[in-house]
């Protein structure tokens, strides 16, 4: 006989928000830190680096201006092909800073993550690569999980990619727009454009509080809507999986 | 790999959630214990062969690591504090938390676990890396505890 019943303890249990998309980027960059540091890599270039870059004119002709470096290796940040390929699919008046990019899986990138500034207020951008086979959902607008009561379409891309284009979710008070490309194994890029920014993380092992981890995982909204446009997006997913291929 | 994550993921993060919950007592700590196994079950996921009972381990062992910091170091009292006249259902259950709130880490878990998982003493002291031993020792101390502090409810056998 069970000589003591805790379910009724549970009772009054509130819904439950998490979403596997932050359990899946948290451990995104806990793996890079791990990475990072077995490589000899400074944790710097993992867990952030001020940089500023400002557009001079647009395009090959763009100015790039490092400010205040935490390290010496982001240095080598401007000349990477994903923060590029960002400049060049940003409106030039707009400034990217805080850059973030997450150490290659062998030759393949794993995540960037950077603000944006269209002088309405900085907002995150989050971009996702997903180089193995299986990693994506081929039809991710059938699952509630993903569409969370947002409108979701899917459109062919050729033969061998969809592109999948999440509006705003109706519900919390971060608002963000998802773009996929997904490829027809699995693999693919991901965008998520958001209204927030976020407290940086700490350095890894540090520990957090509840109200902490709360307050990043909340962000704090700084415009209504986030600056990219879904046609931005879409042209900006389209140069990052050209070059993720 | 990350669709099978995630298809874990919504399989069995609100379980763990409750799990949480009867060891913290905190909705929103229970969450970031969540996320904390869940996270670290991302990085190893190559190397786990069973990742449910590893997530329970890793929650399990995360929120007593805690409990040892000294900043977040509970604190007894040797009274349940005044609440409000509630309904007896209601009132019943709030006793039995917070009694168990009181129950000393360890014992608490091997409660959650024997009572609320259902884990036999043998896994359960393989979530807790202890002796069987133990677990009998803890879980009945714990018991003990609970009765203590709530000698009359139905909910105590």
């Amino acid at each position: 006989m069970n000589p003591l019943d805790l379910h009724d303890l549970i009772a009054d249990e509130p819904p439950y928000f998490l979403l596997p998309d932050d359990a899946v980027r948290a451990g995104r960059r806990r793996r890079s830190r791990r990475r990072a540091l077995a490589a000899g890599t400074t944790a710097a270039a993992v867990t952030g680096t001020a940089l500023a870059l400002t557009a001079g004119g647009g395009g090959p002709t763009s100015q790039l201006q490092v400010g205040a470096s935490q390290s010496p290796s982001t240095a080598a940040l401007p000349g990477d092909p994903i923060t590029q390929v960002v400049r060049q699919h940003t409106p030039a008046s707009w400034s990217i800073d805080e850059v973030t990019v997450d150490p290659k899986d062998g030759n393949d990138y794993t995540g960037w993550q950077g603000y944006v500034d269209d002088g309405q207020g900085r907002a995150r951008l989050y971009l996702g690569f997903s180089p193995h086979p299986g990693s994506l959902q081929q039809h991710p607008c059938g699952d509630p999980e993903f569409v969370q009561g947002a409108s979701c379409v899917e459109t062919q891309l050729g033969a061998d990619r969809r592109l999948v284009v999440r509006g705003v979710r109706p519900v919390g008070h971060v608002k963000s727009v998802f773009v996929v490309i997904v490829h027809t194994d699995g693999g693919g890029v991901s965008l998520d454009a958001d209204n927030a920014t976020f407290p940086a993380e700490p350095p890894a092992g540090t520990v957090v509080t509840p109200a902490e981890k709360l307050a990043y995982s909340t962000g704090t909204v700084t415009r209504p809507a986030p600056p990219y446009t879904t046609d931005q997006l879409v042209e900006l997913a389209k140069a990052l999986d050209e070059l993720s291929v | 790999v990350e669709q099978e994550f995630r298809a874990l993921y919504v399989a069995r993060a609100p379980a763990l959630r409750r799990t949480a919950y009867l060891l913290c007592g905190d909705w929103h700590q229970a969450e970031d214990l969540v996320q904390v196994a869940f996270t670290k079950l991302y990085g190893n996921w190559r190397r786990v062969d069973s990742p449910d009972a590893w997530l329970r381990q890793v929650l399990v062992r995360s929120w007593v690591d805690e409990t040892r910091r000294p900043w977040r170091r509970e604190r007894t009292t040797s009274a349940l504090p005044d609440r409000p006249v509630v309904e007896e259902l209601h009132e019943d259950r709030e006793a039995v938390r917070s009694a168990l709130r009181r129950v000393p880490p360890r014992q608490r878990a091997c409660l959650v676990l024997r009572y609320f998982e259902d884990l036999s003493v043998t896994d359960t002291a393989r979530v807790l890396g202890c002796t069987e031993g133990n677990v009998k020792s803890q879980t009945s101390r714990g018991l003990d505890a609970l009765r203590a502090l709530v000698p009359d409810r139905e909910a105590l056998c």
